[in-house]
């Protein structure tokens, strides 16, 4: 700090003396006005000080950036860049508006060999959801991959590692040691596609020192490829010094039928499950107290508020029973079973056991019915599985899924169904529900709303419209249907974009 | 009249929206589907849309004016702009109609306008009439006495500052600064009110606030001083501290002043000030052949249109009138001469070295000079800082750097990828704020609004 600015902090009152230089000739400008050194004190300083501010403004020289330091480049990009008309309806989709139809738009793009536009890309890495990242992994380009990577914001990290989407990496050792914990996630799930056991070995030697939520992410990212030598690994993880860890490794065993995890809780499912002579379930639920020996087979103590305790821990054993296991058990097809579970006290928890089953072991034949008992449950919600409803969804049958909708369609029944099924509906499906808004039926205004993103392009006709009959007042539904044609018109405008 | 404004494109329409949600709204409507009635006639397009009611919505083609009857508070509201949308992607879905042929609704608002524009014509007219020089005199001495007046009372102001000293400044309210900014408007000195005003924002900002506060309090002292001196200044001097201190030129005295450039000139940046009931336009336009930077302002209320449009990235010739000036740089619009096209960059770009000695010259001719504009051939890198802060720079091709303005450049370390773009900014003194980056025949506006691509 110079004494001139000095004098001007603490003020000329406090200070006695000449006023101090300013160090630039500034100071002989200002002394070519004869001020008076008693009278002018502070014009003095004033002046010196504004003349020297102009002239250090007017000598700035630039900083000299080391040599030593190399300023990183972009690889060149291998896709296109989106059209301008393109980029503009994708910065609305990324801050929210028409958001539901972004998962179109980035597949459409990924599909046509597009990549975002480079000013659309820090709003694009702040995405948070995890299906929408997996969307724009593909459409990064190489710019955002490299804006994450010199950026080094752990809220970024995840676009860093897009470049692990193809081969595993030269250096994949020194990553999986160095990477960020996302970019090590991906890479342990590429390298467990093409060489398991290398993977376990991996995570083996890191295993202690990763912290829990990582411990258990990890175990769960075994599951593909899963095969008996993962065993003796897994069963040493069932002594995790972490609860949910112990139990992610039991139920990755629950997978493997020769483990001794997998033979004991079956055994204790099946032993909660029978069937009487007449064809009526016999249900003995798990006993009080909770035994240590559960929670090594994987199963959690404390239930969900609002749920039972043993109801808790039926459901959890029966979510380790392989449903065909459990048609051969009781004698029974898997119409039969859910039939009967329905019909039992106890049906909150079967369902939710036979559902878990189904998504963790598979068992076509058992999605149907499954569906059906839940949508007749009418908004009971699973304690054990989230989005039960649209797992199961997925698992129907498509001809299964047309045959249901179509009857929800016809009946005006369980509509609320249709925000399970993901896009696109089938064509039957959306030509039904066309003739059904036009008859403007009461209530239908979201399942318009809901349309509008999902309803397949191909099976609408060229020109949409819902004219409002004479006479009659606008209501919820014309703004439904003004929601649907906006949105149908903008995604036919992404489609075009997006065409190769 | 004016000039009827070529065909509109839709990052022009893109440009006008007030903020990049009414874009998007506007996108949404900019198509035919919601609209009835679409018509166009030599004077106008129009349209209605079915929105919570039935909006009637009008452009006029003179200068793309908008009118629509929704209740929106934002301007243009989301219906103008889908109907300029429309106009500028789609003009076929518009039904043609003879002027004099549209809606009454239509009628009504361009009667209206056109008399407007006839009053407007009127005053100019009785402007140019003779003027009582005797009373004009008599009015600029008065003025003259007021602003002496109210420079004697600011620098009693400065020299209390330093003479109680700046440490004491961080606990002054801030009436401390705008009681004085509210005399030097009494004084008719509203350019010192303001400079007054900007004080307040400096004070204890930074790890050098106190030199930088030393150093505005400073020259706005040699601008008090330069205005006592003003007989003693060169002419092109004279009128800068004279619009320094508040007086301004109205358009006719710029035109009758004479300084005019015909070129070819790209607008190389165009940035908002919104202050609630006032909007600033300030943009930078590069001339092709003369090499000149020109400075547009452009105000217009809330609820009011820009009588230009200007995207970054585009171009058109004109001719345009300079400010007198030591260092001529704002300048209008006195005409243009052909249409504005898009996917230009600025002509002239400069090293920072060059650049730094551009803003050396020009503050030797303007020591009050607050920013410039710079066109720099650079890349843009980050640096970490001890603590794990870091600063962004713009990096010449020789390694010499510039501190960018502000921690936010992610948008800006996209689009440069460390690899060289032109990048556009406001230099201060101390740091480049950046306004436009140009890069594979793009401009992408880093300031918020859009640019042409």
């Amino acid at each position: 700090m110079s004494e001139l600015v000095r004098v001007a902090i603490l003020g000329t009152g406090q200070t006695a003396g000449p006023i101090p230089s300013s160090d630039t000739p500034a100071d002989e400008l200002v002394a070519k006005l004869a001020l008076d050194a008693s009278r002018d004190r502070e014009r003095e300083l004033l002046l010196r000080a504004g003349g020297a501010f102009v002239m250090r403004r007017a000598g700035v020289i630039a900083e000299r950036w080391p040599d030593a330091e190399a300023i990183a480049e972009a690889p060149l990009e291998v896709r296109r860049r989106a059209s301008a008309a393109l980029g503009d309806m994708l910065r609305s989709m990324l801050l929210g508006e028409f958001g539901e139809i972004l998962w179109e738009a980035l597949s459409g793009m990924d599909r046509a060999g597009l990549r975002l536009p480079e000013e659309l890309l820090p709003l694009a890495l702040d995405q948070r959801g995890l299906p929408t990242r997996e969307l724009l992994l593909g459409v990064l380009g190489e710019r955002g991959r490299f804006l994450a990577r010199e950026d080094g914001r752990e809220a970024w990290a995840w676009a860093s590692s897009g470049a692990l989407a193809g081969a595993v990496p030269d250096d994949a050792d020194r990553r999986w040691e160095e990477g960020t914990a996302i970019e090590r996630e991906r890479l342990f799930q590429l390298l467990r596609r093409t060489d398991p056991a290398r993977a376990r070995h991996w995570l083996a030697a890191t295993f202690k020192s990763e912290k829990p939520e990582q411990r258990k992410r990890f175990i769960d990212a075994l599951l593909p490829e899963l095969g008996s030598e993962d065993a003796p690994f897994l069963e040493t993880a069932t002594r995790d010094r972490s609860q949910s860890v112990r139990v992610a490794a039991a139920r990755v065993l629950w997978c493997l039928p020769q483990s001794d995890t997998a033979r004991a809780v079956r055994a204790q499912a099946e032993a909660c499950l029978n069937r009487s002579p007449t064809g009526e379930l016999l249900v003995t639920l798990p006993a009080e107290p909770f035994g240590e020996g559960l929670e090594t087979l994987g199963v959690l103590e404390t239930p969900p508020a609002g749920v039972g305790p043993r109801q808790f821990w039926l459901a959890q054993l029966l979510s380790a029973l392989p449903p065909e296991r459990v048609s051969e058990h009781l004698g029974l097809d898997a119409a039969q079973v859910v039939a009967a579970a329905k019909a039992h006290d106890l049906a909150q928890a079967l369902l939710e056991g036979l559902s878990s089953a189904l998504l963790r072991f598979g068992g076509e034949a058992w999605a149907a019915p499954l569906w059906d008992a839940w949508v007749e449950r009418e908004g009971a919600r699973s304690f054990l599985e989230p989005e039960l409803l649209a797992r199961l969804t997925e698992r129907l049958p498509r001809d299964a899924l047309e045959a249901r909708l179509l009857a929800c369609v016809r009946d005006l029944a369980h509509l609320e169904v249709f925000a399970a099924v993901p896009a696109p509906w089938p064509e039957s499906v959306t030509h039904a529900l066309l003739a059904r808004f036009a008859q403007r039926t009461p209530g239908l205004a979201p399942l318009v709303h809901l349309a509008a993103s999902r309803i397949p392009l191909s099976a609408l006709p060229a020109e949409l419209s819902f004219p409002r009959p004479p006479d009659t007042p606008r209501g919820s539904i014309d703004a439904a249907f003004e929601h649907l044609t906006l949105v149908i018109d903008f995604r036919r405008r992404l489609q075009k974009e997006v065409s190769p | 009249m004016r000039q009827r404004v070529a065909q509109l494109t839709a990052a022009e329409v893109t440009a006008m929206a007030p903020d990049a949600a009414a874009a998007a709204a506007g996108r949404r409507l900019g198509k035919a589907a919601p609209w009835r009635g679409l018509g166009k006639s030599g004077r106008a397009y129009f349209g209605e849309c079915l929105g919570s009611a039935l909006y009637q919505t009008q452009i006029s083609t003179l200068d793309f004016a908008t009118k629509c009857t929704c209740p929106s508070r934002k301007f243009p509201c989301k219906h103008a702009l889908g109907l300029l949308y429309l106009a500028a992607d789609e003009s076929d879905a518009f039904q043609p109609v003879t002027d004099g042929g549209e809606p009454e609704w239509v009628l009504g608002w361009l009667e209206k306008r056109e008399a407007a524009e006839q009053r407007k014509q009127a005053r100019a007219n009785a402007e140019e009439k003779p003027v009582d020089r005797a009373a004009q005199e008599k009015r600029a001495e008065r003025r003259h006495d007021n602003v002496i007046a109210g420079i004697e009372q600011l620098d009693v102001w400065l020299f209390d500052r330093v003479r109680s000293g700046l440490g004491r400044l961080v606990n002054e309210p801030p009436s401390l600064f705008e009681d004085q900014a509210r005399r030097l408007v009494d004084a008719q000195a509203p350019g010192l009110a303001s400079r007054v005003r900007s004080l307040a924002a400096r004070v204890g900002v930074g790890e050098t606030a106190s030199e930088r506060v030393l150093g505005e309090l400073g020259t706005l002292a040699l601008l008090t001083h330069a205005y006592r001196r003003l007989d003693a200044l060169p002419e092109g001097l004279r009128h800068d501290v004279r619009r320094l201190v508040g007086f301004t030129f109205t358009s006719s005295d710029v035109i009758a002043h004479g300084d005019f450039v015909v070129d070819e000139w790209v607008v190389a940046s165009s940035t908002l000030i919104d202050e609630g009931h006032f909007r600033l336009q300030r943009s930078y336009l590069s001339g092709v052949e003369s090499a000149r930077t020109a400075l547009l302002l452009q105000g217009a209320g809330s609820a009011a249109h820009f009588d230009d449009l200007l995207v970054p990235g585009t171009a058109f010739r004109a001719r345009l009138a300079f400010y007198p000036s030591a260092r001529p740089e704002r300048a209008l619009i006195a005409e243009r001469l052909g249409p504005t096209v898009a996917g230009r960059a600025p002509p002239h770009v400069t090293t920072i070295g060059g650049a730094l000695d551009a803003f050396s010259h020009a503050l030797a001719r303007d020591p009050w000079l607050r920013r410039l504009l710079f066109v720099l051939d650079a890349r843009i890198a980050r640096r970490r800082e001890r603590g794990g802060d870091s600063r962004v720079f713009a990096i010449d091709s020789e390694r010499n750097a510039v501190p960018l303005r502000g921690r936010e450049h992610d948008v800006l370390l996209a689009v440069s990828g460390g690899r060289p773009i032109a990048l556009a900014g406001q230099w201060n003194g101390f740091e480049l704020e950046p306004l436009v980056a140009y890069a594979d025949g793009r401009a992408v506006s880093l300031t918020g609004e859009e640019a042409a691509a």
